[in-house]
């Protein structure tokens, strides 16, 4: 008998649309995407990036160029051609490099998998203490011996780390297929670009620093994830309303009676925090794209209010009796 | 006697300005059958969820010894519902509630539950939403009685079924669950249909108890008579505390009163619960 795992296994059972088969379906339709592409674009053609862009390969090698050691290619958009980057030249001073695109296309496909984590995530924390009340399965629920603290913390935890990292696991599905694609089909039309561009993609260190995204963005989330599952605790109808009420109030009320945006601001920059921090962005486009914004103290006021929206959640779900 | 299983005392509880429970006094002993009869809105349900820890009240409310609002959990390893029907989640498969109540419940016994279920038409992989309503009461209790509670409380877990399965539901329940170890507490509108069932009878009105007894009190206290015609007069200046017409004749129901002395003013018999829940929600209104 282990409640958790039970209590776990619930949520993948009654969720499974969710949580698997939502990410599923989107991982098949972007397999089927690239496939299209690769029959669309065969390898000699042009240089395979998601079908968006079409760049010609060049066709006649410049003789000359062959002759130095290239580190990579340098995409030139202007002339929609390749031109070779020689050793030692700065490669951000010259452009986009093909390693780049590509490793940027891998970030890319984690964002989105990610973005589809946070729809799921929100969706889910708005209703997941509602929808048994509103269907009362809760009576049946509750006449099981279980603490509503573990009941409220495993829906959390689902939302906050599993639903996230799933997600991660089918990108990773799709990076690695549309790293393949790549491969194969820059390899065939032109080898001595995918020669150069290949010792370049850091692929492992990338998808290292995704896994270590869905945890990141849970602790940077906690207050707003809570406040969602506060919502759904609270709600007697439309967890969504009660969600958004308050907060746009506080803010209008914030705005209209001191010219100030504190609140708009503080919440703002968590989310800045999480999309431009996060460490599955190189460190280095990391700190350009950010500049400042919340600090450990804010983190740890996040943590705090988080732990009091739980709470409250757990205390509404022991004694909220309108059943 | 032994501990109550159940005791409450000066219950009360307030929605807004309507008083659903007043001053509620009631003691169950273990082993017993306990049928809370009332009309809709008489407090019934009511007075289940403040057993069960599902609603605040004042007063004092000892299940098992234990405070049902604090100690709501370790109650509930003691304590099974079935609030009625429609409350097992809809998406739910059959053999999905089983490895659940498997996982979370420690007196849950899964061969059991499947022996019962073996009995039924149910298939393990079908949805909740997908069965009859009488397949999910046959399910909900199927769990429920593979659990081994000491306390079990129904609340109107019949409710929309037909006869078939109603009869069905009690039969289970007296054959395959109760012994004497165990304490039901049932709420329902069909009387009639558990009145075999009972060994003590609770009526309920405007939150208030109005009849406490076990069914041997009752069948010593309360008598029916079939008034003799030319006795009318002598049976009413008795007190009959209800009387009604049945086919030209009176038939008043008296609580208390001497069998020997009723006997001479026609024929005497035991008043059906049906009958006496009728008499005893008229009296005084």
């Amino acid at each position: 008998m282990n409640v958790y795992l039970s209590l776990i296994k619930r949520e993948f059972q009654e969720h499974s649309g969710l949580f698997i088969l939502l990410p599923a379906a989107v991982t098949a339709g972007l397999i089927l995407i690239m496939l299209y592409t690769a029959w669309k674009f065969p390898p000699n053609s042009a240089l395979f990036e998601f079908g968006l862009i079409e760049l010609v390969v060049n066709e006649e090698p410049d003789a000359e160029a062959d002759t130095v050691k290239r580190q990579d290619y340098i995409v030139d958009f202007e002339a929609g051609r390749l031109r070779p980057l020689e050793q030692g030249a700065d490669a951000d001073a010259n452009g986009t490099t093909v390693s780049e695109i590509v490793s940027e296309s891998l970030y890319g496909i984690h964002m989105l998998y990610q973005s589809l984590a946070g729809f799921v995530m929100v969706f889910y924390l708005l209703y997941c203490l509602y929808s048994d009340r509103k269907d009362r399965s809760i009576l049946f629920w509750k006449s099981m011996p279980i603490a509503e603290f573990k009941n409220v913390a495993v829906k959390f935890l689902v939302a906050v780390l599993a639903v996230p990292l799933i997600a991660m696991a089918f990108s990773w599905v799709v990076e690695l297929g549309f790293l393949s694609l790549v491969a194969y089909m820059v390899d065939k039309g032109a080898p001595e670009i995918w020669a150069s561009a290949w010792p370049n993609i850091e692929i492992f260190p990338s998808l290292i620093r995704q896994a270590w995204s869905p945890f990141w963005i849970a602790l940077w989330m906690l207050p707003i994830n809570a406040w969602l599952i506060f919502s759904s605790a609270l709600a007697r109808r439309e967890p969504f309303l009660i969600a958004l009420i308050p907060i746009a109030g506080v803010m209008i009320i914030e705005t209209l009676s001191f010219g100030t945006n504190y609140i708009s601001g503080w919440i703002g920059e968590h989310f800045v925090h999480i999309s431009l921090q996060s460490p599955s962005l190189p460190p280095d486009t990391a700190q350009q794209l950010y500049g400042g914004g919340l600090g450990v103290a804010d983190l740890i006021a996040g943590v705090v209010l988080a732990g009091a929206l739980l709470g409250g959640a757990v205390w509404l779900r022991n004694y909220r009796f309108e059943l | 006697m032994s501990e109550p299983i159940v005791s409450l005392r000066d219950v009360s509880k307030r929605y807004g300005d309507t008083l659903a429970l007043d001053q509620v006094n009631l003691s169950i002993q273990p082993g017993r059958i306990v049928g809370l009869v009332g009309p809709n809105g008489a407090g019934k349900t009511t007075l289940l969820k403040c057993l069960l820890g599902l609603a605040p009240y004042t007063g004092s409310i000892r299940v098992m010894g234990k405070e049902p609002v604090r100690q709501r959990q370790e109650l509930l390893r003691d304590v099974c519902f079935i609030a009625d029907t429609a409350i097992l989640p809809r998406w739910i498969k059959v053999h999905q509630a089983l490895d659940f109540l498997a996982g979370v419940h420690p007196r849950f016994n899964r061969a059991k539950a499947e022996a019962f279920l073996k009995e039924t038409k149910i298939g393990r992989d079908k949805k909740v939403k997908q069965l009859s309503k009488g397949m999910i009461t046959q399910l909900h209790l199927a769990l429920v009685m593979a659990i081994d509670a000491r306390l079990l409380v129904l609340d109107e877990p019949t409710l929309g079924l037909d006869i078939l399965y109603r009869k069905q539901f009690y039969t289970s329940l007296l054959n395959d669950y109760f012994d004497q170890e165990r304490t039901i507490l049932v709420t329902t509108h069909q009387i009639e249909e558990v009145e075999d069932l009972l060994t003590d009878l609770v009526f309920i009105r405007d939150g208030r108890l109005i009849l406490d007894k076990s069914l041997e009190d009752c069948q010593a206290s309360f008598a029916e008579l079939e008034v003799a015609p030319e006795h009318v007069d002598r049976a009413r200046a008795l007190g009959p505390f209800h009387e009604r017409s049945v086919l030209g004749s009176s038939v008043m129901l008296f609580e208390n009163k001497s069998r020997e002395e009723l006997a001479t003013l026609g024929r005497l018999r035991i008043p059906g619960i049906a009958d006496l829940f009728v008499a005893k929600m008229q009296q005084g209104v």
